[in-house]
């Protein structure tokens, strides 16, 4: 946890899938690339980062514009820009080197190769520690066909699995379905370690003067404070049918902006919690999560935050 | 590096005496760490040697010393020689800003000012912005999801008389260039358009304002001699900034400043104080000057006033304006250097003339935001470089780009 670490936060150190952390608090993946070090010193309150999803080949993404606010939250369709596999390991793993944090790199892909190569590329490094496996981005085309069909998904995750290595596989499910046990439990057969949720809801917003989708996209994900009561339910819902007899961790997020809305997540079933749209106007917003987090645990007389997990989900 | 025993003083200004004597100028010792470069009918430059850096003044007259800025000791070597730029660096940081003023322009304008702290000074570069959280939400209250980019209107340094910029062609191009100064405050001249410039009008002096800063590339000031600053409405505001930074370096700069009515003009005001006392009524003779007065007074070459309406100025684009006075010949073609800020269609406009006379142009872009450092390529623009196109970042790659790199079209 970087800096600010002391014996006294061992009340929050955390594991996800194996993965040993100094906060249960993860900061999601397309937020903050290693710069955000640089804006905030030791990253306090950080236990792990999720890279920004990488792809086998560059991809160019969307047409602008690619973000929005809304009354609560923001909507964006950014299409997963990057350089490719090849060129992020060779110009950005390098700076995440300096964080001195655990390192899980986020990736997604058209085809099972495509999953199978940027997997088998990032595992291999000793910077990252496990993979999520995004298949469930909404901006992009067959985003979302992995993860919400199950058979496909199992399939995927059981052959991405098998080039991991031996490290943690985390698979990243899409809101977007009519029930996302089903999924999860399609996730967990195929050999997830972790399953993290949720991705961005489907959104759009319209420009009433011009009548005209304002996203460059036109639709786009939803994320912020709006989409989390949300992921408490899906969180809730996944820990109960499947995530909590199976005994696999989950990665809650969805629009965390505060103290009681990580310990919300962790109360349904989360092991840990992801904090993304609220970096963006806070950047050091875990720091504040994590002291609330504690206090809230002290003042129960808890020694460590994993008594909590899923305490309400009755 | 270390300070400096009074030996070493010694020895740094018998290099400064050298170099001035070098330069023409008499050089006289007013004390042991202190020396001046007189000259009739030049400004009288004055030293003084403090630990870390050179304080460097101007005088005017005998009586009167300005500061102008510091020269840090390890740029010493530099003056005989031609060196990089002095401020090169970039330190994005992420703290409050305490608010020194808020002030309303005219309806739907304003002008924040915000104080920088001493220490660790601040490096700004003119076309920078900052990202800042314009809401200031009660204990428990839903703070805006995202800040919002401004860029800087203008950068005031401490004790400096900017009068003093219309007389840069006196000082040696070599110390001109290698000097810090440390700024003081930053401000920002924005226009009332949505949630978040709605809310930051609600700030009050003395509150803080959670900045982000500084962001992105400034204008890379060449070697040109001539500078033509385009404006397109709020697009003045960063315009002003490195007018200031240009006069500095002793470049003529000639201002072409339109905007859709005499209103939308106030972004080209520059003095960084402006109080409702002061407040100019846009569209009236009063205003008009005040404008043209104040670049006038750093020594700008020419100011153009032109707007759609014909409300003030010139009626027209300010692209058609500058079309016609390049036509004609009126400007200077050699050593030329355009620098553009303002609405898309006026960018692209200006990027097409400039290409039809070969000049070198750089624009300011402009997009929707939302981490500010590079991170969530959420404000990307689509540039064409030799590898083919490539969607690049408007907050860390830009927001400063070339002209020629720019497709325009979406």
């Amino acid at each position: 946890m970087g800096a600010m670490s002391t014996a006294a936060d061992n009340i929050l150190a955390s594991q996800l899938a194996g993965i040993r952390l100094a906060s249960p608090l993860v900061v999601a993946s397309g937020i903050f690339g290693p710069d955000y070090a640089e804006l905030v010193p030791g990253l306090p309150g950080v236990g792990a980062v999720i890279t920004k999803t990488i792809t086998r080949e560059p991809r160019s993404g969307n047409k602008e514009p690619r973000v929005v606010e809304t009354r609560a939250g923001i909507l964006n369709a950014i299409g997963l820009q990057n350089p490719g596999v090849h060129t992020f390991i060779a110009r950005e793993i390098p700076k995440y080197r300096r964080l001195d944090i655990p390192v899980i790199a986020s990736i997604a892909g058209n085809t099972i190769e495509d999953y199978r190569t940027c997997a088998t590329l990032l595992a291999s490094l000793d910077e990252v520690r496990g993979i999520e496996l995004n298949v469930s981005c909404p901006n992009v085309k067959n985003g979302v066909m992995f993860g919400s069909d199950a058979c496909m998904l199992e399939e995927l995750v059981g052959i991405v699995k098998g080039c991991m290595g031996g490290k943690p596989l985390i698979v990243k499910l899409t809101p977007n379905v009519t029930d996302i046990a089903v999924p999860a439990r399609a996730a967990i057969d195929g050999g997830a370690n972790a399953i993290s949720l949720i991705n961005t809801l489907h959104g759009m917003a319209i420009d009433v003067k011009t009548q005209r989708p304002i996203l460059g996209n036109r639709v786009g994900g939803y994320s912020g404070i709006g989409v989390h009561p949300v992921a408490v339910y899906l969180v809730h819902r996944c820990y109960t049918a499947v995530c909590r007899e199976r005994f696999i961790p989950i990665l809650g997020l969805g629009g965390v902006a505060t103290a009681e809305d990580a310990l919300e997540l962790l109360l349904a079933g989360a092991t840990c919690v992801g904090v993304g749209t609220a970096l963006f106007r806070t950047p050091n917003v875990c720091a504040t999560i994590a002291a609330g987090i504690a206090t809230y645990l002290r003042d129960r007389c808890e020694e460590s935050v994993t008594a909590i997990i899923g305490k309400a989900a009755v | 590096m270390d300070r400096p025993g009074e030996q070493q003083h010694d020895g740094y200004a018998r290099e400064l005496e050298d170099y001035g004597q070098a330069l023409g100028y008499r050089c006289r010792r007013t004390a042991p760490d202190a020396l001046r470069w007189e000259r009739p009918g030049a400004l009288t430059v004055a030293f003084t040697l403090r630990n870390s850096f050179i304080d460097v003044a101007l005088a005017a007259t005998p009586d009167t010393l300005t500061p102008w800025g510091r020269l840090p000791y390890d740029r010493l070597a530099h003056l005989t020689g031609s060196a990089p730029p002095a401020c090169d660096a970039r330190d994005t940081r992420c703290l409050p800003l305490t608010v020194l003023g808020n002030t309303m322009l005219c309806p739907g304008h304003y002008l924040l000012r915000l104080q920088l702290p001493p220490e660790p000074a601040f490096c700004l570069q003119p076309g920078q912005f900052f990202h800042l959280a314009c809401d200031q939400p009660p204990d428990g209250g839903v703070p805006l999801a995202l800040r919002r980019p401004f860029s800087i209107h203008n950068i005031t340094y401490t004790g400096f008389d900017r009068a003093l910029l219309a007389r840069a062609g006196e000082l040696p191009a070599a110390l001109r260039d290698q000097l810090d100064r440390q700024p003081a405050e930053v401000t920002f001249l924005y226009k009332v358009v949505g949630r978040g410039t709605n809310l930051l009008t609600q700030v009050r002096t003395g509150q803080t304002v959670d900045a982000i800063g500084p962001c992105g590339n400034g204008f890379a000031v060449g070697t040109e001699r001539h500078a033509l600053l385009v404006a397109g409405g709020i697009g003045a505001a960063p315009l002003v900034a490195l007018a200031e930074l240009l006069r500095s370096r002793n470049v003529a700069v000639h201002l072409y400043l339109g905007a859709l009515k005499s209103e939308f003009l106030v972004p080209a005001l520059c003095r960084p104080d402006h109080t409702l006392t002061r407040h100019p009524v846009p569209g009236t003779p009063e205003f008009r000057r005040l404008i043209t007065e104040e670049f006038a007074e750093i020594g700008a070459a020419a100011v153009h006033i032109c707007t759609d309406d014909g409300s003030e100025g010139e009626k027209g684009f300010v692209t058609e304006v500058l079309a016609r006075h390049l036509t004609e010949g009126r400007l200077p073609t050699d050593d030329v250097c355009v620098y553009a800020c303002g609405p898309h269609g006026m960018l692209r406009a200006t990027a097409q003339l400039v290409g039809r006379h070969a000049l070198d142009c750089r624009v300011l872009l402009e997009e929707r935001m939302a981490c500010g450092i590079g991170a969530c390529y959420a404000c990307t623009c689509t540039t064409v470089g030799a590898a083919g196109t490539e969607k690049k970042r408007v907050c860390k790659d830009g927001p400063v780009f070339d002209a020629k790199e720019i497709v325009w079209e979406r």
